[in-house]
């Protein structure tokens, strides 16, 4: 069953692995360039006003702008492959033999149905999740190498960890089912972008805030958050009321900014002053950097069980539905 | 199963025969003229369907009834076998049913028919003959 | 014991019946021949007796057991022939041949591959490649390389030209003289089933019009001739009339006893398969 599997998906599995390898290629190729700019930029003192303006670091800075934007665009293709990938070897897993009848040849042999379909999708699922995996270790060094460490935040997040993984089983088993359900290729992998979109969404925006009770941290000024920042409030150290709070805010911003207008440098250090004189202080809602690696794992978990309940559910419609 | 065939059956689906009937009819015929003799296998089941493909039923029936006629013999693991001889006619009295054969086909001619009426002459009359038993 | 038996079987699709009130039962060794026009529902009845297809009422049993859509272990032991022969096209046909070895816990590799060798089809080429009759010879290969005790067989012998033909049959009724396989083929010209089926399950109009032993069938019908106006006999089933000048044509079944007034021939297979066509339509 296995040889049988490969056989079938043998093209498309090939073109996938040559897919992702040439972006990790891509990718390597980008960051050494950008280093290798921004290098050069800092030993040749490009920074200071001696040589801003000349020839060779103007040509070094916009060949790292260029380096940039590439940057840029491979962060959107990490974005995009996993829904790519998924819905390539899902969608036509089982649309394309309905829609061929060979199922009738498939669903008339030794094997069970249930069988039949669960060692295809375990194949295939292998297949679409390896290279993942592998592009996982470039990305880690990858990322860091081009300047965009800052992994806990929403944009980054999404393409620098285990994430991709699961986000790419997770849309090739939605595949998969959408496939088996509607027996057309095309429509399945349409269904599986909307699909994929709404419940990335979902648990970006509804789960991921909640995977774990987040941190508070108080200061007189906004604070530089260590990690990612959920939401700010403002406390009264007296236990003053939300609404008292508020007034004794506006009264403060007023009293500032009313005199010289923002933009004088000292209008700052008064209006904070104004708000210790009234006791009050800002909160800042976050989840730390250290919770990164939990949270890709939980995601991930959430991810990967949803594919399986996905093969489930497509067990129960080769059985029953397409009978 | 290096052995060649002893006699090759042919079906013909416009006579209006039931197949087995046509088997029979081929082997006592080869026997009559001779080309099947005592001691000779006639092929197995398997070698006549596939050469013939028909139903392997029919070729057991045409065999059973000619074992009840006396004229084949099957042998339990090695085949079935020819054992008996037809008495026909001798070479004498064919020749002279030939020769009465054709007097009566001259008159038939003179009297106006045609090939399809004589042969619905000759229908008819070896239909009476067999219901008179 | 019985090899295909359906009771009440029915399939029912959104706009019409695809079969229904379907019954017979075929013993286990039988040639069985399923006829009727296009559109009367063979393909369905074979899909159903398959497994591909679930049934709306009804059951159809398969060597004792009741046939359900998703059977663990599948069917070893019945081979099916498709219509549309659906197989992969980009394989090879011997990667078909693997195919079926994957698939099947008990494969006979010897009886496919001398089965396409003796018609000359490659085993190197692509499926796609070969010509409509090559490729029913391989999506036949995949069926009798399971030695399977019932073949369900969908116009095995359309688009082959009539030495493959010959040979087809001649293949068939060779693993049933050797093994007992039973056989349930369909077509629509009854006479290439004729010298080969044993037994005749007749559909027309979706429905069941008469089936059992070729035999019994030809022992229990009639045909009679007689003048135009006379009633017809007591005792027994007119299944067919034709009136033409002075002089009617009945087909007539379980006639009990001799009818006076009419002459009484027995009739071809074929004769009563048409006088059951036309009830259907």
């Amino acid at each position: 069953m296995i040889w049988a599997a490969w056989r079938q998906q043998r093209l498309i599995i090939l073109v996938w692995v040559s897919a992702v390898a040439a972006l990790v290629g891509y990718m390597l190729v980008v960051a050494f360039a950008y280093q290798n700019d921004t290098h050069l930029l800092a030993t040749h003192h490009c920074g200071t006003a001696a040589k801003f303006v000349s020839h060779f670091c103007n040509v070094r800075r916009t060949s790292q702008a260029n380096d940039r934007s590439q940057i840029a665009h491979i962060v959107g293709a990490l974005y995009v492959l996993p829904l790519l990938g998924g819905a390539l070897l899902g969608a036509p897993l089982v649309a394309s033999e309905i829609d061929r009848k060979t199922n009738r040849l498939a669903w008339t042999q030794g094997v069970s149905r249930t069988r039949w379909l669960v060692w295809k999708w375990t194949v295939a699922a292998t297949a679409v999740a390896l290279p993942m995996a592998g592009l996982v270790v470039a990305v880690v060094w990858w990322r860091v190498a081009v300047g965009r460490a800052d992994v806990m935040m929403p944009a980054n997040f999404d393409f620098t960890g285990v994430v991709i993984i699961g986000y790419t089983l997770f849309s090739f088993a939605l595949g998969v089912a959408l496939g088996a359900l509607l027996r057309h290729t095309l429509l399945a992998v349409l269904g599986t972008a909307v699909g994929f979109g709404l419940f990335r969404w979902w648990v970006e925006v509804g789960l991921r805030p909640h995977f774990a009770a987040p941190l508070t941290v108080r200061s007189t000024v906004f604070p530089t958050v260590p990690g990612w920042f959920l939401s700010e409030g403002l406390v009264s150290l007296r236990g003053a009321s939300a609404t008292r709070v508020n007034e004794l805010y506006r009264h403060c911003s007023y009293l500032v900014y009313r005199r010289g207008g923002i933009t004088a440098p000292t209008q700052p250090m008064r209006f904070k002053a104004c708000l210790v004189a009234h006791h009050i202080e800002y909160a800042v809602v976050y989840q730390p950097f250290s919770r990164y690696w939990a949270f890709q794992g939980i995601e991930t978990a959430i991810f990967g069980v949803a594919a399986l309940l996905l093969l489930g559910a497509t067990v129960w419609i080769v059985r029953w539905w397409r009978a | 199963m290096a052995h060649e065939s002893m006699i090759r059956f042919r079906v013909d689906d416009g006579s209006g025969l039931p197949i087995y009937r046509q088997l029979i009819d081929q082997v006592r015929q080869a026997i009559q003229l001779g080309f099947l003799r005592p001691g000779d296998q006639l092929p197995t089941v398997r070698e006549v369907v596939r050469q013939v493909a028909i139903n392997p039923n029919t070729v057991h029936r045409a065999y059973r009834d000619l074992e009840i006629q006396g004229l084949v013999k099957g042998r339990q693991g090695q085949g079935t076998f020819v054992v008996g001889t037809l008495g026909g006619p001798t070479p004498v009295a064919q020749g002279s049913l030939r020769q009465a054969m054709e007097r009566w086909v001259r008159s038939a001619r003179q009297a106006g028919l045609d090939e399809e009426g004589m042969q619905a002459i000759l229908k008819a009359a070896l239909h009476k003959v067999e219901e008179e038993g | 014991m019985l090899a295909l038996e359906a009771r009440d079987l029915g399939r029912r699709y959104p706009r019409k019946w695809g079969l229904r009130n379907c019954s017979f039962a075929i013993p286990e060794g039988k040639v069985a021949g399923l006829v009727g026009p296009n559109g009367a529902g063979k393909s369905t009845l074979l899909r159903l007796a398959a497994g591909i297809s679930r049934a709306t009422t009804g059951e159809v049993r398969v060597l004792g057991e009741a046939v359900r859509p998703n059977c663990p272990g599948g069917y070893p032991k019945v081979g099916y022939l498709d219509q549309e022969r659906p197989l992969y096209k980009h394989f090879r046909v011997e990667e078909l041949l693997k195919y079926g070895q994957h698939l099947n816990r008990q494969w006979y590799p010897d009886v496919a591959r001398r089965w396409l060798d003796e018609l000359h089809v490659p085993v190197a080429a692509r499926f796609r490649s070969l010509s409509i009759g090559q490729q029913a010879q391989v999506a036949l290969a995949l069926c009798l390389g399971k030695q399977p005790e019932l073949l369900l067989l969908d116009e095995p012998a359309a688009s082959l030209d009539p030495l493959a033909r010959r040979k087809l049959f001649g293949a068939l009724m060779d693993t049933v003289a050797d093994r007992g396989t039973t056989v349930f083929l369909s077509s629509h010209i009854l006479s290439e089933l004729e010298p080969v089926c044993d037994y005749l399950v007749i559909l027309s109009n979706s429905e069941v019009q008469l089936s059992g032993e070729t035999e019994r069938i030809l022992a229990n019908h009639r045909i009679l001739v007689g003048p135009r106006e006379q009633a017809a006999p007591e005792g027994g089933t007119v299944i067919a009339t034709a009136n033409a000048g002075r002089q009617t044509t009945l087909v007539v079944r379980d006639l009990a006893h001799r009818s006076v007034g009419w002459q009484e021939i027995e009739p071809t297979l074929e004769e009563i398969v048409l006088a059951y066509l036309e009830v259907g339509q």
